[in-house]
């Protein structure tokens, strides 16, 4: 067993477990933070099923950010849509035998990369060429581009430049999740795509990268909008005496 | 009366480029000190109002999950840059609402965030 493997098999156990742990404990922090008003952004459906259907479209087609601006919209949505495809790609790698869908899903998986590439681009483009948005860009905000840029141009790399042996990776990281390890392959482009892909998942749940987990507890999208039909009341609006209206209606 | 330029409101909203500072010489309008006390306002700043206000946000943000939930998740991806009328009208940038979060959230970042208290400067932390 080489020290490298070790170095990275335990790097992988520990971004695992930050990712996981880290994003677990914010959900539980939201879960439990109470919101004491209603706070839905109009037209908000009037039925939990209407809002679950909200959810949904929200977090697969963007519509709010479609509806507030369109290149941000087109760029933000290639790159998450190319993402999942990417990732659903990747199952290969963690999955003996490899699902059917698995399978199928190979080819889309790789155009993916490109796409995801371009939608990276256009993204970090506008922080430089928008004034608005250069003004509002934290280093962390471009260091956050360049650290999925880099995983992406480094998994392609390994696709089309400097092949590594697959074989070997799947047989690594089985070997991690089953506690059996097995010696991971010394590629330069892999042990750099790897150490990135560990940064992510280390700064995943202490960063801005929360939005992911966050959409789904944001109020004003997940709240019915029921307000006067029931009355709302959660931490200190329901520690407020409720005063009957003295009119005689 | 100040001297306003007031950009013309044609067809289609045209979203000016950034003048920084435009705002810097408006000041909030603070309500005598008589007037503060029967709302329960100290009227003037308490000695330690910075550590007051810092633990202030920190009740704030425990109260609220929309507070919560969005001072963690914003990306700063820019589509509230060219919305807000106060920008529109004035071009300073801090009316972006957006850079307006963004006073609040420095703060935030700061004390209430592992990223904030230890990489400040990467993450636009103020204190």
């Amino acid at each position: 067993m080489s020290a490298l493997t070790i170095l990275y098999a335990l790097l992988f156990y520990a971004a695992a477990a930050i990712l996981v742990g880290g994003v677990a404990r914010k959900c539980w922090e939201y879960a439990r933070t109470p919101q004491p008003l209603k706070i839905p952004i109009p037209p908000a459906p009037a039925t939990r099923g209407g809002v679950v259907l909200r959810m949904l479209v929200e977090v697969t087609l963007f519509r709010t950010l479609f509806r507030a601006n369109k290149w941000i919209w087109l760029f933000g949505w290639l790159f998450h849509v190319a993402l999942a495809a990417v990732l659903l790609r990747h199952l290969r790698y963690f999955t003996e035998p490899v699902w059917a869908w698995v399978q199928l899903v190979q080819p889309l998986g790789l155009y993916a990369g490109f796409a995801m590439l371009a939608g990276l681009a256009g993204l970090w483009a506008r922080r430089f060429l928008v004034d608005r948005v250069r003004y509002i860009s934290s280093p962390s905000d471009h260091l956050m581009l360049g650290l999925l840029v880099a995983i992406a141009v480094s998994g392609l790399a390994m696709k089309y430049a400097a092949h590594t042996d697959i074989v070997a990776l799947k047989a690594f990281f089985l070997g991690l999740m089953a506690f059996d390890w097995q010696p991971l392959p010394a590629d330069p482009a892999l042990l750099v795509h790897l150490a990135l892909v560990a940064t992510l998942m280390i700064v995943f749940p202490l960063s801005k990268l929360l939005h992911a987990p966050g959409v789904f507890f944001s109020p004003s999208f997940n709240q019915v909008d029921d307000a006067r039909e029931r009355r709302h009341a959660a931490g200190w609006s329901a520690r407020i005496v409720h005063v009957k209206r003295a009119s005689g209606t | 009366m100040a001297a306003f330029e007031t950009p013309p409101l044609g067809e289609y909203p045209v979203i000016p480029p950034l003048r920084e500072g435009a705002m810097a010489h408006s000041k909030p309008y603070v309500a005598k000190p008589d007037l503060q006390k029967p709302l329960g306002f100290p009227g003037e700043l308490v000695p330690d109002w910075e550590k007051v206000a810092v633990t202030r946000l920190g009740q704030l943000v425990s109260q609220s999950r929309a507070l919560q939930v969005f001072l963690d998740s914003c990306v700063k991806c820019g589509a509230c840059t060219d919305k807000c009328h106060y920008y529109l009208g004035t071009a300073d940038p801090k009316n972006m609402p957006v850079a307006r979060q963004d006073l609040l959230r420095s703060v935030y970042r700061r004390y209430y965030s592992f990223a904030g208290k230890h990489f400040p400067k990467l993450v636009g932390g103020a204190t």
